[in-house]
């Protein structure tokens, strides 16, 4: 069986589609269930509004701020000595 | 990062995006579909379910949209090829394409429908990869399209397939 052949035997005739009464169907049915769709977040907003509001707090509670890098010289300098 | 729509509630028209995607993959979709359950019917059944799934839980712009229906369709089509079971012969004779034997030569209707039952049994027998890069492949996607689909890279999916054509030999004789 060749190439050729295993395309003939997949084969399943020249069918049309009716994309717009398929996609009418389709809004009958989320209409119908409710589905509500998910649509993109702003992600850098959410994220940087997100820390931004975590840093205040930080502030607010006097939790010192300081950069992983920092903060891991500082840790690793008080083990070794 | 994905929010579901804020006040909405399913009711209207779909996100244009939706639409857009909706409308340009829609007849590859069921097309791949086909190619796997060999029905008309059955195949735009499984598109719907998977544009359903996508809609619920991917933003409609994703970049990655079209591969992961194309995909999604090959695996649901061979989980409702699965589930299908055996299917009486009057039914299966309905289902046929109209560029099959006439209903008045009953002897071809029952040699094309061993046929296609055969090609079907195979591709639920072989492994799902495999059948599903057949599908693609013979739905008209192109390596580039199969890899984003099945995630492998675009290198691999020449050796890839000609396994699976090899698969699909060895099991129809």
């Amino acid at each position: 069986m060749n190439d050729n052949e295993i395309e003939k035997a997949l084969a399943t005739g020249d069918w049309g589609v009716d994309t717009e009464s398929a996609l009418a169907r389709f809004r009958l049915r989320a209409e119908r269930e409710r589905v509500v769709p998910i649509v993109a977040a702003p992600r850098r907003r959410v994220a940087t509004g997100w820390i931004r509001g975590l840093l205040e707090y930080a502030r607010e509670r006097g939790v010192e701020i300081t950069t992983y890098t920092d903060y891991w010289a500082r840790h690793s300098a008080g083990k070794e000595g | 990062m994905t929010l579901p729509a804020g006040g909405r509630e399913g009711a209207g028209p779909l996100p244009a995006a939706f639409e857009r995607l909706f409308r340009g993959e829609y007849a590859r979709v069921v097309g791949i579909a086909r190619r796997v359950l060999g029905d008309q019917g059955e195949a735009e059944d499984v598109a719907q379910e998977v544009f359903m799934s996508f809609y619920r839980a991917h933003p409609a712009d994703a970049p990655y949209a079209a591969p992961w229906l194309h995909a999604a369709a090959a695996h649901a089509a061979l989980n409702a090829l699965r589930a299908r079971g055996r299917r009486s012969r009057r039914e299966t004779a309905e289902a046929m394409p109209s560029d099959t034997p006439a209903p008045d030569d009953p002897a071809a209707i029952a040699v094309a429908t061993e046929t296609r039952d055969e090609v079907r049994t195979v591709l639920a027998r072989i492994p799902e990869r495999s059948a599903a890069l057949l599908a693609l492949r013979y739905s008209g996607l192109s390596y580039a399209e199969i890899a984003q689909a099945l995630d492998v890279r675009a290198s691999s999916v020449g050796t890839l397939l000609r396994r699976a054509e090899d698969a699909f030999r060895r099991e129809m004789k």
